[in-house]
């Protein structure tokens, strides 16, 4: 196997995290100068998940594009780029989160998971690659596979990514399980985190025990689901979004960031490393 | 070399040839679905080692699913809880257990895969917990009406195997009010990689004992059993843990060949270990 550790590498109890040093290179770095002011405007940040509501009060319309990867019979793939609905309510949950953090950003709905089981690590690749193609700053993935079939492929698409420039922020799995892309060193791998629980959106926590490297709010969340309502949910899938969010607001107001100059300049903002310690 | 210990080393030997003999049986058996004698090489395998007896109970499969769910609910508290299957067929989910009141009502009930809490789970492979479920009659639909019960909470786990996902996991409602919280849900996961295992191996154990009774009986021909039986057949028998199985049954085989007495006292025996066994877990 290419990868010996679990992705689930990070107990969500803020009791044992300690507080960390900062870098005195980092020391300058604020959250005002980062993303004060900024509400993710011009940047374009693509959901790939079971679908988006657009006309959820919580995500208001903020979808400007669709894909849906499908598979035909001679095993090549197109896209199908009309509207589509939201098959569980999980990607509304995520794109309604993204949108209340940065509220200008353009959200692109990446449908891959469809009602099949099959195919799924094709399905979900294909997803990755549109959204690396169609030039998204940011690429939410609440969601991995267990599949060793695809580690290769994958591993190209997120070193494509960054490459081009493109941030991907994951979920990682909440079993104690092998995962990715989450378990990948260039993307944001993220869990959800007690500490991050409070008024703050904004609040997250760096972990200095990856593969997990940033823990947000997403416990007990209230979040968007299907039919308008909302529900109150748990899971990593949901604060993979709140990083998302803070990273569209980085962005926004420093286009020329690197994916790992936003992770540097997000691990020296967490709330748990100390300027002064 | 002290005499017992030379009859001790005798009688491995002749467990692991007759073992071997068995291995070479089964492989036979897999190279040889198509021809006549089929069904008679298998019926000889199987009374040689006596292990179709052995293997497991009828129910030991339902058993060990019920018991999956009612493990979990008990270490978390949980008022219900449910276990659905992948069916790799048709590429849904199988209600299996639904501990509650209404139970029996839903064993062929189906979900789709994506729709829904467990839909969703299974298709990403990712464990969420839900607090206000009631707000989402989904929920109540899929989960609540099918066991006549609806949730507050539900806490809903993949059940992974290797990489692939067997099934999904769903608590519901903490009893005595509250929410299931993060600790829980990283407890269920770690018990969910002991549960998919202990249902592999119940399912393997239950497709070799169907297969074995059925062919036995005369109610299957050669050519009508699926190779995915043979196949699991042929697993279970590498598997180590099932090694021992069979190493036992060949002992206990070969202890009720010298006669009704030795057949009797293995059988006091071995009730007796079970008795103390069971006194065991039930301290």
């Amino acid at each position: 196997m290419p990868i010996q550790r679990p992705a689930w590498s990070w107990s969500s109890s803020s009791i044992k995290t300690p507080i960390l040093p900062s870098s005195s290179l980092f020391r300058s770095i604020n959250r005002q100068d980062a993303f004060g002011g900024s509400s993710g405007s011009g940047i374009k940040i693509a959901v790939i998940d079971s679908g988006i509501d657009n006309n959820h009060p919580a995500v208001a319309g903020a979808v400007r594009g669709w894909s849906e990867p499908s598979i035909k019979a001679n095993g090549e793939i197109s896209f199908i780029e009309e509207p589509h609905s939201d098959l569980s309510g999980h990607g509304t949950a995520c794109a309604g989160i993204i949108h209340s953090i940065a509220p200008d950003a353009e959200i692109y709905s990446v449908r891959v998971l469809g009602q099949r089981l099959s195919g799924k690590g094709k399905v979900f690749a294909s997803g990755l690659r549109w959204a690396i193609d169609n030039h998204m700053n940011v690429i939410n993935l609440s969601l991995g596979t267990s599949n060793a079939e695809h580690f290769s492929q994958f591993h190209e698409l997120v070193d494509e990514a960054y490459y081009r420039r493109i941030v991907l922020v994951t979920a990682a799995n909440n079993m104690p399980i092998i995962s990715f892309p989450s378990l990948y060193s260039t993307v944001i791998s993220t869990a959800c985190y007690d500490g991050a629980n409070g008024p703050d959106p904004l609040d997250f926590y760096y972990n200095p025990n990856p593969p997990v490297e940033f823990g947000a709010n997403g416990i007990d969340k209230e979040v968007a689901w299907l039919d308008g309502r909302y529900v109150r949910a748990t899971g990593n899938s949901f604060a993979a979004p709140s990083m998302t969010g803070v990273v569209a607001l980085l962005l926004s107001k420093h286009p020329s960031l690197t994916p790992f100059q936003v992770k540097s300049v997000l691990s020296s903002l967490a709330n748990n490393v100390d300027a002064d310690a | 070399m002290p005499e017992n210990d030379v009859d001790l080393e005798k009688q491995l030997a002749d467990q692991r040839y007759v073992i071997e003999q068995q291995r070479t049986q089964i492989e036979q058996l897999l190279s040889q679905q198509e021809e006549d004698g089929f069904l008679s090489l298998l019926k000889q395998a199987l009374l040689a080692s006596a292990a179709a007896e052995v293997i497991g109970a009828p129910s030991s499969y339902e058993a060990a699913l019920e018991a999956v769910v009612e493990t979990a609910g008990e270490v978390l508290n949980a008022n219900a809880g449910a276990l659905f299957l992948i069916d790799d067929e048709n590429q849904d989910l199988i209600f299996a257990v639904a501990l509650g009141e209404k139970s029996e009502e839903v064993k062929e009930f189906r979900v789709p895969i994506g729709q829904g809490i467990a839909g969703y789970v299974a298709a990403t492979g990712q464990a969420i917990s839900i607090t206000d479920a009631e707000r989402d009659p989904r929920f109540d639909q899929t989960i609540g009406e099918a066991i006549g019960y609806t949730p507050n909470s539900i806490l809903c786990i993949p059940l992974f195997l290797k990489d692939q996902i067997i099934g999904v996991l769903e608590l519901l409602d903490k009893a005595g009010g509250g929410n299931f919280t993060a600790s829980d849900m990283e407890t269920l996961g770690r018990f969910g990689s002991l549960a998919a295992h202990t249902i592999e191996e119940a399912r393997l154990s239950h497709d070799v004992t169907h297969l074995f009774r059925q062919l036995l009986r005369g109610e299957a021909r050669p050519f009508e059993v699926p190779a995915d039986s043979l196949n699991a057949l042929s697993a279970t028998l590498a598997n180590k843990s099932n090694e021992d199985t069979i190493e036992l049954a060949a002992m206990v085989h070969k202890i009720c060949q010298q006669g009704e007495s030795s057949r009797k006292l293995a059988m006091n025996i071995l009730g007796g270990l079970l008795s103390y066994m069971d006194s065991k877990s039930n301290i």
